[in-house]
């Protein structure tokens, strides 16, 4: 297979180069540098949830017990009361922060 | 939802993998569920009558549909996110996998007596030279050929992209398709099954279920993945048999198998390869044998729209070949490598893991095989149907 049959970077070979940003990557955005924030920003987001979860998890074991422990922590993973719960308020989550990328009803 | 794996190479998470992983899995559902539902109300409100008042006609294929998004807000809204969380799912996953070597080198020391690996076996560019599905080092890695690791990336990635709507062992696909083929074909008894492309085996292990009698074979080109998928074949205690061979030059007999199946594997072929493999499958199957490939639907059946919207994943998920193949008539490419046009078969089957395993009965009996609806070939959290194609050998050559 020639590299002019594969394309570069596992881009069809017959795919309009104004699709991709100078370094190769996808454009979506006028400016390629947007493309490269709204990645930013969605790390960032991923990690504001991860820090929610953890907040829940002390939240929940200092309620039961006043004290927390790393292996309390990890237990409620394997609690599927916790899991239900943390979904629900994933789902919120992610429409009250992203919410605004949403085509208006 | 994040699945939990069920096998011996099952990771311990902590408490952040875990929440990456969900909320990796959480953004998956939100870009594909409810985004994608977006792009087709401004597609129909806003995007279509612009074309047309400017051309004075509908967009006539997926490429103008393509063209005419690309300016809209909400497909950029859309494909950015999307991009950002595919490659989210390899990073909420490689960590740990890092971290688990041991346990997969554990695994691998009862699964590699059922693997028969063959170093004489190159792993070919289109696999090595790109990063399919935006996975850091595709399936081979960047490792030794036999590293593990990748096929625990794709296991573990799944847990995490496929929002459990794959099955809780990712073999929705293969479970689907052998209930489709055993119950309306009753009396076809396959001794043999082959299936090209297995990566991890995830889809091979549900024709062992169907046909328990029959020998089973997993058949990849990357060595790391068969190991894998055979430590976790046995850690489920299935038994298949896996094979490192390249699906264009099968390491069987001619006449020698009764099913040859292939499941998303076409459409990470060039349509070069994708004859000399239909050629091969030929040779190796018996008299009355069949060939079944599980695949994105073709585009030659399907609205501009919906073409548009599987097309996607070629110009931004590392999938160079993907619309090439669905731009091809599935009929004309069996017709091509020598199966009679009247042994041509095809089929939309509802996903037993989503609608069960009643859903294939009743598919089975209205034969209404629609292929062009929102639900063949997509994941999403409103209903999965899955294509399927191939062709009966006929009984005498």
């Amino acid at each position: 297979m020639s590299a002019a049959e594969l394309g570069s970077s596992g881009i069809p070979a017959d795919a309009p180069r104004g699709y991709y940003g100078p370094d190769g990557q996808p454009q979506f955005f006028v400016d390629p540098a947007m493309d490269r924030f709204s990645a930013v920003l969605v790390k960032l987001v991923q990690e504001v949830w991860v820090l929610t979860e953890r907040v829940d998890a002390i939240e929940r074991v200092a309620a039961a017990k006043g004290s927390v422990t790393a292996a309390e922590v990890a237990a409620l993973l394997a609690d599927p009361a916790v899991s239900a719960a943390r979904e629900a308020a994933l789902a919120q989550f992610i429409g009250r922060t992203l919410g605004p990328l949403r085509e208006p009803a | 939802m994040v699945v939990e794996l069920k096998h011996a190479m099952k990771p311990e998470l902590g408490a952040e993998d875990a929440a990456r992983q969900r909320f990796v899995s959480g953004l998956r559902g939100f870009v594909l569920s409810d985004l994608a539902g977006d792009l087709r109300r401004v597609y129909d409100e806003r995007v279509a009558p612009r074309f047309e008042s400017t051309h004075g006609r509908a967009p006539a294929d997926g490429d103008e549909v393509h063209q005419a998004m690309r300016v809209d807000p909400t497909f950029k809204a859309y494909s950015s996110l999307r991009v950002t969380a595919q490659k989210m799912v390899w990073d909420s996953v490689a960590p740990v996998v890092e971290r688990h070597r041991g346990l997969l080198e554990a695994a691998a020391v009862a699964g590699d007596a059922k693997v028969k690996l063959d170093p004489a076996v190159q792993v070919p560019r289109s696999v090595s030279a790109v990063d399919v599905h935006l996975m850091p080092g595709s399936y081979s890695g960047k490792g030794a050929p036999e590293d593990m690791a990748p096929g625990a990336v794709y296991d573990q990635g799944f847990a995490v992209f496929s929002m459990g709507l794959m099955g809780d062992e990712f073999n929705d696909i293969g479970r689907s398709m052998a209930r489709y083929i055993s119950r309306k074909f009753p009396d076809f008894k396959p001794q043999r099954i082959l299936d090209l492309g297995c990566t991890i085996g995830h889809n091979t292990l549900p024709w062992k279920e169907a046909y328990p009698d029959a020998e089973v074979v997993g058949a990849d080109v990357v060595a790391g993945c068969l190991r894998y998928g055979s430590a976790r074949a046995v850690s489920r205690g299935v038994d298949v048999e896996f094979r490192q061979m390249n699906a264009e030059s099968i390491d069987l007999p001619d006449a020698s198998v009764d099913v040859v199946f292939t499941s998303m594997f076409l459409h990470e072929l060039s349509l070069k390869s994708i004859g000399r493999v239909f050629a091969e499958i030929r040779r190796v199957l018996r008299p009355g044998g069949l060939m079944l490939h599980m695949e994105l639907p073709p585009n030659t059946q399907m609205g501009a729209f919906e073409g548009f919207y599987l097309d996607w994943d070629c110009y931004y998920n590392a999938e160079p070949f993907y619309k090439a193949f669905r731009d091809q008539e599935p009929r004309d490419l069996c017709r091509k490598a020598g199966f009679r046009d009247d042994h041509y078969l095809q089929f939309v089957v509802p996903s037993v893991w989503n609608h069960g395993e009643a859903a294939v009965e009743t598919a089975i009996a209205a034969e209404g095989h629609e292929v062009n609806k929102a639900t063949t070939g997509r994941l999403s959290h409103g209903g999965i149907e899955w294509f399927g194609f191939g062709a009966w050998r006929e009984a005498q050559s």
